[in-house]
């Protein structure tokens, strides 16, 4: 549990350290982006993702769609436009949406099939 | 900090119904919440601004998760790296797809440009589409608003539409996740299996990066 926090608590402040390393040289990246890239980077060197940062990871990451709420409430705040554009709205969220779903997939299996797996 | 609790409360009961229920999409633990206080936006009982500086440390939170996607990317890195040109080439196509499949049928119907912009940007995380998309000319509420939807959808249906397409392979699965659903739909693959999860989030990270580049030098299209 003691664990589960500290890793937590480590990501945390490497999150709060890129984000204002990213702000004094005016970095056009998300701090977010750049997290993930230096983080994965340090586990590379290491050569393994200590049990501890894991476990804050995976704790994390379980809280992923309540986190997704307050953005996903104040889309309703769009409604004139999305009633306006409904159609275009509609093509792009599904139809283009599971087009590259399907695309990615089948171009990897492909891939796959190709080199004799 | 009541509506942080109210929402909080509403995802922990609406997660427990969905285990309940066998993960059926229509009782996801997001469908639920969003739902509820949509409803009580659309009777007056919440105010959007209010709501949205009262959950602002979720926000904060978010941003400090998404870092946390880099552990199970780099636990599945070496299945990934056996396939290099597959895995490439997949989320290049996946995430040229469904910039195309977008943009054309808008061209046809006569979309305005700032909407149009705001289109382009719909399968990169949010943070990088309010960027890209003020770069090429979009309307960053929009396309914020647009990435989320689409996020949701993949999360919601995907590996069930995946499924049906006769898709079984986790990485692939993965991949398509990542690239079509970004941060929404990694989350969503990391909850179904490591290894889908850690695909997802290297093609969210790759698609995102390589999006938010190369769009605002090609872009306009015409």
């Amino acid at each position: 549990m003691a664990g589960r926090f500290a890793g937590i608590l480590i990501i945390a402040i490497l999150y709060f350290l890129l984000d204002g390393l990213g702000r004094a040289v005016a970095l056009p990246l998300p701090t977010a982006i750049l997290g993930i890239v230096v983080l994965a980077a340090v586990l590379l060197w290491l050569g393994r993702v200590p049990e501890f940062l894991g476990n804050g990871a995976d704790t994390l990451i379980r809280l992923f769609p309540l986190l997704f709420i307050p953005p996903l409430v104040a889309v309703s705040g769009l409604g004139a436009l999305l009633v306006s554009h409904w159609l275009v709205l509609l093509i792009a969220i599904s139809l283009s949406t599971f087009a590259g779903l399907a695309a990615t997939a089948f171009i990897y299996q492909a891939f796959r099939k190709g080199q004799g797996q | 900090m009541i509506w942080m609790a109210v929402t909080a409360l509403l995802f922990v009961a609406s997660d427990a119904l969905y285990r309940a229920a066998g993960r059926r999409a229509y009782v996801h633990p997001v469908l639920l919440p969003v739902t509820v206080l949509v409803a009580a936006h659309q009777l007056g009982a919440l105010d959007l601004a209010a709501y949205g500086s009262a959950t602002e440390p979720f926000s904060v939170m978010l941003s400090v998760a998404v870092v946390g996607l880099a552990v199970p990317l780099v636990r599945n890195l070496g299945v990934m790296q056996q396939n290099r040109a597959a895995v490439l080439a997949a989320i290049a196509g996946g995430s040229i797809t469904g910039v195309m499949t977008a943009i054309v049928p808008a061209l046809l119907l006569g979309t305005p440009e700032g909407l149009l912009a705001s289109l382009a940007t719909k399968s990169i995380t949010t943070p990088l589409a309010i960027t890209t998309a003020e770069a090429i000319g979009g309307v960053p509420a929009i396309a914020v608003g647009i990435v989320l939807v689409t996020g949701f959808v993949v999360a919601l249906v995907g590996p069930a539409v995946l499924r049906m397409l006769g898709v079984d392979d986790e990485t692939a699965m993965g991949l398509a996740i990542g690239t079509a659903g970004h941060g929404i739909g990694t989350a969503e693959a990391v909850r179904l299996s490591d290894a889908m999860g850690g695909a997802a989030a290297l093609a969210m990270t790759i698609n995102g990066l390589t999006t938010a580049l190369v769009l605002p030098l090609v872009w306009p299209l015409s």
